[in-house]
Parts: C-alpha cells; structure tokens; sequence
C-alpha cells in the first residue's frame, strides 16, 4: 500500500479510530491491532512475501532469545552468526544473486571463458533491505548486551513490522522504538497536531516536488545525448530535489503517522540541502542509515580510534557500503565512493565536524561564506546524484562529460519555470523552519496564521500535485 | 481527542467538497476514456479500438436508423476483443436491451496479441479502466476520476469543454472527435510514423486464439440481444499493404466467424482510397461521418433482405 493511494486514506483513519477508541484499553490489545494493520499493509503489496517478513521476525526474535540464554559466549555467537547470516543471506538472495553472478561471469568473459549464467527473474520483497536492518540491529544490540532480548512476540514483531516504516525506513533501533512499543501510549493533541502537519508537508514533498520534478529528470535522463549541456544541469539538480522530496516526504509522513498513534520515530533528515559541508550533508541525509552504518559497521570496524589511515579505510568502507546497500549496480558504488572523496578533505584536516549546528543559526540569512559553502556543498551533491540516478555508469560519465562544454552557460529549453518555483517555495519554507523538526512546524505561530498556512499548502497540493500512483523511489532498495 | 477530530475533520470536509465541485466538471475533455463511464447505459453499442471509437459516429448513426448509440470502444490496448472486455460490455450495456443493434469494428490487431505473452493476467488490457471499474452510468463518476485521473483535479475545470477544446473531444456518445492539421505534409509525416509503429507492432504479434474465442462469444452474447455487425474499418493504403501482408487471410477469417456466427460482415478495407485519415491509422471525422453512414445503409439493406 503506497501513502499516496485512495486505499491508505481509507486505512489509516479506519487504524487510527480502532487504535485509539477500540483497543485503547492496553497497549497490548493496541499492539496486536499494529501488528494486524502491518501484515495487512504489506500483504497489499504482495501477500506471498509476507511469509518472507514473518520468518525473518520469528528467526531474530528466537535468536534473540536463544542469545539471551546462551551459557557461553560461543553459544552466544552461534545464534548471532546464524541470524545474521541467513538474514543477509535472504538480502543478498533477492537483492545482489543477479549482480555478483553476472560480475562474475564478465569477469571470466574477461579472461576468455564464456559461461551461461541462471539470473534469478522475481522481484525484490520492498522494504527487505530495511526490515533486515531492524532485525540484525536488534540481535546485535543483544548479543552486546545493550538490550534485553523480547519476550513478547507482538511487541518484537511490530517493532520490525510497524506498517509507517516498514517498508522505507527510517530504519528504527530496538533501543528507541522497542520500549515505546512495550509502554502505554496516551493520545497527545500536540503531537498528534504536528503529526498531521509534519503529513501535510511529507505530501507537499512527494506529490508536489517529486513527482512533478520525475517525468522531467525522465526526460532529460533519456536523452542526455541530445539535451544541452544547460539543460543536463537542470535534469542533475532536479533529480536532487526529486529524491530529496520523495525520501524525506515518505519519511515526514511515516513519522507524521506513528506520531498519530503516540510513537516517535526517528528522525531521517533534517533540512540536508543547508549543509555546508558534505560532513554536515551526512549528518542530515538519511540520518537512520547514516548512524546505523556508524554504529553497527564504522565503530566495529575500529571507527576513528586508529589513526588517519584507519579512519580513511573505514570512511571508505561504509561509503562503499552505503552505496552498495542502495543496490546492486556498479553507479551506486560509485556514488557512495564519490562521497567518500568529498569526505576525505573533511577528514584530513579534522574539519569534519566544524558544522554540527544548522546553518545561520539564529539568523534570518546566512552570511556569504555559508551561501558560497551551501551552494558548494549542493552542487558536489548533485554530481553524485547523477551516478546515482544514471542507468549505468558510462551513462553517468557521459551526462557529467556533455555539462562541461561552452553551452554549460546556455539557458535550458525549455526552462521548467512552474516546478523551480514550487521548489522554491519549499526551499523558502524549510528555510525558515531549518531549526524545528520538520518544514512544516509552525506552532509558534497565531492560529489564523496556522490555517492559512495549512490551505496555502493544501491549495498547492490539489493544484499542482501529481495523482498518479507514483511509487516512492526509496521503495526499490 | 475530541478536539483533536475537531480541529482536522473540518479540512478534510473542505478538501472533499473541493474535489467534489471540481469533479463535477468533468466531461468529454478531461480525458479519452471519461465519458464513456459517465453516460446512461445504451442498447446500441459500438465496440472496437481507436479506429472505431474516431471512425464511426453514433450521431449518424441515429439519424439513418432511429437508435441512439454508444460508441463504447477505447484503444487498442485498453479494448482489444477479450474478457476484460466482455466483462466491461456486459456492466455497460442497459440489462434491458432487447432488440439492439451491435456493431463489432474490428482490425487485425485488435485480436492479435504479443507472442511473448502466455497467460491472461499479462495481457495489455489488464490494466484498462475496463478491469476495475464497477459504475458505467454515473455522472459525474467519482469512481473514475479516483481511479484513472491522474492529473490535478483543478484541470478539469480548467480544461473543460466550455475553456476550449483540445484536439481530441470525447462526446457523450462516446464519438472521439480529432481536430488536427490536414495539411498533406503533416498527415504525411504521421502517416510515416504510424508506418514505423505498425511494422513493429506486425513482428511482435500474432493472432491471439484467446482473443478469437472472447469476440465469438461477444457474438454469442450480444446476438441474445439483438442484431450484431462486423465492420472492418479500412486504413490507408500504407497501413492496408502493412495488414494484408501480416494478415493475408483476415478478411476471410472475418467471413468464416460471421457466416458461423450467422451475422453480417461488412467489410471496407478494400475501399481505403475513398476515405481520409489523419495518421494513416485512424479516419478523419469527415470520412468518419461517410464511412459511418455507409456501415448505417449496409445494415438498412441487409434489415431489408
């Protein structure tokens, strides 16, 4: 079920009226209602994967457990080693089986040995790579001991199963979400108030920004050979806000919801494109992978306790990583290593947290320093982004090869005016709220003030969104 | 809580009324399929693809044989002759229908089917507003507009039949009326394209057996209702040469199913110099008013006979 769809406007009321008059009587009756609603959410998807859900609960809730009980460390590190493996042995199954045996067979083609190769032709279980992520940090966390294991299999399974992140993220910690879960939750207007608005904003994002940016990226995507080098700009800094508006609109609404039903998720980003630094930048973007891979894969691995040489190898791996985790084409990992080499300047020098607060704190308008740094900062970025959205990555180097050229300068034809106004729009409003939770937090302001704010945005949204059912971006990693 | 649903039901009542007023614009421009699920179901239909739905016109129709109808054909991909289809005629068709008079326009293509596909749940028209919609005679249809617009709802009303047509008109009797240059140079230009796309479209389908079973039972069922007609729409001399090489035998094959069937063909493809057409593919409305009044006399003379 996508948030954008008839059926999720008919589900979430239908959720939310049984969460909050029906089952209110405890949290656990609350629980198993989650649960139900979840396994239903994504049965509309596809009802046969969630078998695929269902095992990958009940293997790390038992790890869990047997973890818990082990009476030595080795027993300990069996179930931990087991869970692990076979979840990602399930994610490499789906997501990477085509990828390595068709690198493999180039690679022998390389040598002079033609092999036919069986490639699998299903399709990726959506939201496999962030459950899988619920579940390894969750016995991760009790192998170390950080948490207890679950006793309670509903509380375990809405946890990795809890329908506004399962299948796009953010990717929740047991540590946060779990003891949420396991406690009363008592309906707070304030919350539930900012949850509708941080919703109305996460459509704004999606329907407005992402979709209408979309069939323009298409376009300039699909015929990048012949577009001017003015207008490739334009394809490359669309698709920034194209992503950005999908992703972090699917994260607004997914924490705009369980905000609905008392549950705070984590934060996914916090206004990325004001960074002045690509460090700043990963701090902002995605902030639940970002933190996972630091603390499941950077720390582990040494983190920055080595040394420089250490910290570069490490900054590398989990760029590499990251890219890699996107999905199993080369243009990803060559996106997350690009990253990776912006990082290192930052890193080098020990400047790598020089911004940890948001840009012009305080202030009305940045200085020129931070306008020269931000627009840096957006402009490396979506250089990226283009191996990132590029089919493949002789495509990507080709489209970056056609920009510079003497017409970089030229005016695109046809410049998408309607859409570079309604991104500034957003980029004013988020501007202004840079230093709140989300775009659209605004309840410091007068009521009247408010509403005219909700039916401005609401206007836009009937105005200018798109309809269609156009699936989220992030829904394919 | 109270306060809560207090505070946001107000928004959503606005937001639904706002839907509500804009799509109660909706008409024959907002988009090709619209009106035909927004009409009073008919007991005279058309069925066939894009060719039937520009090619013959219900209006004509009724003035040489006294009937209203509907021309309830949509595309090529979306009402090729098959069970989605079936499915859709029967919602479509006033239970009612007694003595109606069915006219069947088919083409090569609009039975055939892509080679590489085996099984029914892959079929083009799976994807039809044909396979999901419950109401055909609602006006104005929500249901639709839900499920199929994907526009913003504003251009409904901004691009309303009364704001000024846009080169394709869908009218209540589900006529699509074009409105293109015919200047010889654009029509030749089409034309080529059209060429291109048909060559393309000969080598990856073939005539569908599952296709063939679907149209002789629309036969079987319509006939339980009424008179049925096949006509063969014609296409221009490029586009027939393209069909009769792929298709050597259709015409034939069209004899065999009505003469089985014990209903009329009225085949026209062999006159395709007497007609107009925008693209090549598809007639324009002048010769679509010709074409229609002589499938109208065809089905006088053979009441007669």
């Amino acid at each position: 079920m996508l948030f954008n769809s008839i059926g999720f406007l008919i589900f979430l009321p239908i959720v939310f009226c049984l969460y909050w008059f029906i089952f209110n009587r405890k949290f656990q009756e609350q629980n198993r209602l989650l649960l139900l609603a979840s396994f239903y959410f994504y049965a509309c998807w596809d009802w046969r994967f969630l078998f695929l859900l269902m095992f990958s609960i009940g293997l790390d809730y038992v790890s869990g457990i047997k973890i818990e009980n082990s009476k030595t460390n080795r027993e300990a590190k069996f179930w931990l080693t087991l869970s692990i493996v076979i979840n990602l042995g399930f994610l490499g199954f789906f997501k990477y089986y085509n990828f390595f045996v068709e690198s493999f067979a180039d690679l022998l083609d390389g040598f002079g040995f033609k092999v036919n190769v069986w490639l699998l032709s299903i399709i990726l279980p959506v939201g496999i790579s962030f459950y899988t992520f619920h579940g390894l940090s969750y016995v991760i966390d009790v192998y170390k001991k950080r948490i207890k294991a679950e006793r309670s299999f509903t509380d375990y399974a809405v946890f990795v199963s809890y329908f506004p992140l399962l299948v796009a993220g953010p990717i929740e910690r047991a540590t946060h979400l779990l003891p949420q879960i396991q406690r009363e939750r008592i309906f707070n207007y304030e919350q539930a108030v900012d949850g509708m608005r941080q919703i109305l904003w996460g459509f704004f994002k999606k329907m407005v920004i992402a979709d209408n940016c979309a069939p323009l990226v298409n376009e300039i995507f699909n015929n990048y050979q012949t577009e001017s080098p003015g207008t490739l700009v334009i394809g490359a800094v669309l698709f920034a806000f194209q992503i950005y508006g999908d992703f972090s609109g699917y994260s607004d609404i997914a924490l705009g919801v369980s905000r609905l039903f008392g549950i705070e998720l984590l934060k996914n980003f916090a206004f990325p494109y004001f960074s002045r630094d690509i460090a700043e930048f990963w701090r902002r973007w995605h902030i639940s992978l970002s933190s996972w891979f630091r603390d499941y894969l950077y720390i582990p691995l040494g983190g920055s306790k080595g040394g420089l040489l250490m910290k570069v190898r490490n900054t590398f791996i989990i760029f590499l990583v990251s890219g890699f985790w996107h999905g199993a084409n080369w243009t990803f990992m060559i996106w997350g290593g690009l990253n990776a080499l912006y990082f290192m300047p930052l890193l080098i020098m020990n400047k790598n947290r020089q911004n940890m607060e948001v840009a012009a704190q305080g202030k009305f308008l940045p200085s020129f320093r931070e306008c020269v740094q931000i627009l840096i900062t957006f402009l490396i970025t979506c250089i990226a982004w283009i191996f990132f959205r590029a089919e493949s990555v002789s495509q990507a180097i080709h489209y970056i090869g056609r920009i510079f050229s003497r017409e970089l300068l030229s005016i695109p034809h046809p410049l998408p005016v309607k859409v570079l106004a309604l991104i500034g729009f957003m980029m004013i409003v988020e501007w202004l709220n840079r230093e709140k939770f989300h775009g659209l937090e605004i309840k410091r302001f007068q009521p009247w003030i408010r509403r005219i704010s909700y039916l401005i945005v609401i206007y836009i949204i009937l105005r200018y969104a798109n309809f269609g059912n156009n699936e989220f971006i992030y829904f394919q990693f | 809580m109270k306060k809560f649903l207090i505070k946001i039901v107000p928004y959503f009542v606005a937001v639904l009324i706002v839907f509500a007023i804009l799509g109660s614009y909706a008409d024959g421009n907002t988009d090709d399929n619209y009106m035909h699920f927004a009409v009073k179901k008919p007991q005279n239909i058309i069925l066939g693809d894009s060719r039937g739905s520009q090619g013959v016109v219900p209006g004509i129709l009724k003035n040489k044989l006294s009937a209203n109808f509907d021309n309830f054909s949509l595309n090529i991909v979306q009402s090729p002759y098959g069970q989605v289809y079936f499915k859709a005629l029967k919602r479509k068709l006033d239970p009612e229908t007694k003595n109606g008079i069915f006219i069947l326009t088919v083409g090569p293509w609009n039975l055939s089917l892509n080679k590489n596909i085996k099984s029914e749940k892959d079929f083009p028209e799976v994807h039809s507003p044909l396979n999901d919609m419950y109401f055909y005679d609602r006006s104005p249809n929500y249901e639709y507009l839900l499920k199929h617009y994907t526009r913003s709802w504003f251009k409904i009303y901004s691009e309303r039949a009364e704001a000024g047509r846009s080169n394709s008109f869908l009218h209540d009797d589900g006529w699509m009326e074009i409105t293109i240059d015919m200047n010889a140079d654009s029509v030749a230009a089409r034309t080529r394209v059209k060429e291109m796309d048909y060559k393309i479209l000969a080598n990856a389908v073939e005539l569908s057996p599952a296709r063939l079973k679907a149209f002789n039972e629309i036969i079987n069922y319509l006939r339980t209702k009424g008179s049925v007609y096949i006509v063969r729409i014609p296409t221009s001399k490029s586009l027939t040469t393209i069909e009769n090489k792929k298709y050597p035998h259709f015409s034939k094959l069209l004899k065999d199913i009505g003469h089985k069937q014990n209903v009329k063909v009225f085949d026209f493809s062999k006159n395709y110099a007497d007609y107009d057409y925008t693209d090549g593919n598809h007639m324009y409305k002048e010769s679509s008013k010709k074409l229609t009044a002589q499938i109208a006399d065809s089905i006088v003379m053979s009441r007669s006979q």
